[in-house]
């Protein structure tokens, strides 16, 4: 299990860094960087951040908006609720094989919680959500308190914005 | 073609059946890019799978769904858990 190098830092994917080889394991997820991802950034539509070695990646992690909908028509409805409840989507999260178990997803989904407490302050969203591809990823984000909730499709896992909140509070990095 | 699709080796095959025109509306695309039919195809559908894996970007809950969002978003009850809170300040991109 190899530790997070001591010069690891995490900022915004840009030209300069280097996607080199990395590869996670999941090919779709790969090619997702390897392709995708500086257009993405490019347009605005997928932020993504990455955690690298000088500029090498070894793991990186992006954020869009997304929005939870209602399959039926609603009856009554909660005056508060907004329909479309409006979410950031945690897309991609992923980590080079050599360099998975030590604790590089999770310094990213910190880094994406933070984001997501920045675009707070100038953009509303009430939950954050990540759409887990298999029970490794739902224990992983179980650990940081993401709540399962059935009945969704694809499936989702969320902390509320204020869950966010708490959760930056009680760790002591919610940004000021 | 993905840098991580490329890498390996091609040993698996996929047959389709396709009508007349489909074939020849393919044949035709795949000489304006200058390329051939299964080169044409299978670029055209590994992007298409390729969206439709990294992007979903609406979700639907059915009632119960709805139920356990709403829940959620009035609970004010969550009080962060010591584990969540310990693995957060272990790992701080901060």
């Amino acid at each position: 299990m190899a530790l997070p190098a001591p010069d690891l830092r995490v900022s915004a994917l840009s030209p300069a860094h280097v996607l080199g080889d990395f590869a996670s394991g999941v090919p779709a997820r790969d090619a997702w960087l390897h392709r995708r991802a500086l257009p993405a950034q490019q347009s605005g539509d997928a932020l993504t951040h990455v955690a690298a070695v000088d500029e090498r990646v070894v793991g990186f992690c992006t954020l869009s908006t997304a929005a939870v909908m209602r399959s039926s028509l609603p009856g009554a409805r909660r005056r508060n609720a907004p329909d479309p409840v409006p979410a950031l989507l945690i897309g991609q999260l992923a980590v080079d094989l050599r360099y998975q178990g030590g604790g590089i997803g999770m310094m990213l989904a910190h880094d994406a919680m933070r984001r997501a407490m920045l675009i707070a302050r100038y953009g509303g969203w009430r939950l954050l959500a990540v759409n887990p591809d298999g029970e490794k990823a739902e224990s992983f984000w179980a650990k940081l308190d993401f709540v399962p909730v059935s009945g969704i499709t694809p499936p989702l896992m969320v902390l509320t914005q204020a869950m966010v909140r708490g959760l930056l509070e009680a760790a002591g990095t919610l940004p000021g | 073609m993905s840098i991580a699709h490329e890498k390996e080796a091609k040993v698996e095959r996929l047959e389709v059946r396709l009508t007349p025109s489909t074939k020849a509306l393919l044949a035709h695309a795949a000489q304006v890019r200058q390329t051939t039919v299964t080169e044409f195809l299978v670029s055209s559908a590994v992007k298409a799978a390729e969206d439709v894996v990294a992007s979903p970007k609406v979700f639907f809950a059915d009632d119960a769904g709805w139920a356990a969002i709403q829940r959620l978003l009035e609970d004010a009850e969550y009080v962060p858990s010591a584990g969540a809170v310990q693995r957060l300040k272990r790992r701080s991109p901060v």
